[in-house]
């Protein structure tokens, strides 16, 4: 736990959120991530719904350059096209939600 | 163009490649014993085309570094794969597909962000630099 409280004070800042002062489509992936560290799965998917297909698309990615899935980069690539959307849809409910 | 890279395996000779291969089934495809090289930076182009999109949001140069790169690197490929076709495995090939589709969405998407920084930016200085500050002194 004790990690984990540090890692939660030393997190990177976003630089465009910084100069803007609005959130980029990414703002939220580390606090998702920590949520999803300590267990909390309700609040790392508030904070980044596209946190756990990004996780996936990446461990899956991993498996399939060790064990060379027969359909591995079709898959890689429909899931990658379904994190996208994802990320954009959650990025403009969080947008107009701040409005 | 193809002996720049040593690591990775130099293209196959020139001439009719079924004819050497007794086990090529179809013109196109790979074969079933795994013989033929890989295209080279195959893996590289998919790991490139998935990290710009986990980078392009916060950290928009670098996703947009790791995009162009694959984007690159898989018009390479794909090149070389249309020259030879038939010459490199199948699962290369796919690999670099899958890569150079993602790449071309992630560098989609971070310059899309980037120009709406920058549109951002030019609103607010506009907005900034043409308030009427010399007036309000007076109030």
């Amino acid at each position: 736990m004790s990690v984990l409280n540090w890692i939660e004070n030393h997190l990177l800042a976003c630089p465009y959120k910084v100069m803007t002062g609005i959130d980029c489509p990414g703002c939220g992936m580390q606090r998702s991530f920590i949520a999803l560290l300590r267990g909390d799965f309700a609040t790392s998917f508030k904070l980044y719904p596209a946190l756990l297909p990004l996780l996936f698309v990446f461990i899956f990615l991993l498996l399939h350059l060790k064990f060379r899935y027969k359909n591995g980069a079709m898959i890689l690539m429909y899931s990658f096209i379904t994190t996208t959307v994802i990320v954009i849809v959650s990025f403009i409910i969080k947008m107009s939600s701040g409005i | 163009m193809e002996n720049q890279n040593p690591p990775f395996p130099p293209p196959p000779p020139q001439g009719n490649p079924y004819q050497q291969n007794p086990y090529m089934q179809n013109p196109m495809g790979g074969n079933p014993m795994g013989m033929q090289p890989d295209l080279p930076n195959h893996i590289g182009i998919l790991v490139l085309g998935i990290c710009s999109i986990v980078f392009c949001m916060c950290y928009g140069i670098i996703g947009l570094t790791c995009g162009i790169i694959a984007l690159v690197l898989g018009n390479k490929a794909m090149k070389l794969y249309t020259d030879h076709p038939g010459a490199y495995s199948e699962k290369s090939y796919k690999n670099a597909k899958a890569g150079r589709i993602c790449a071309i969405i992630g560098t989609c998407l971070s310059i899309a962000y980037v120009v709406f920084i920058i549109c951002y930016i030019i609103f607010v200085g506009t907005m900034i630099s043409t308030l009427p500050w010399q007036n309000m002194n007076s109030y």
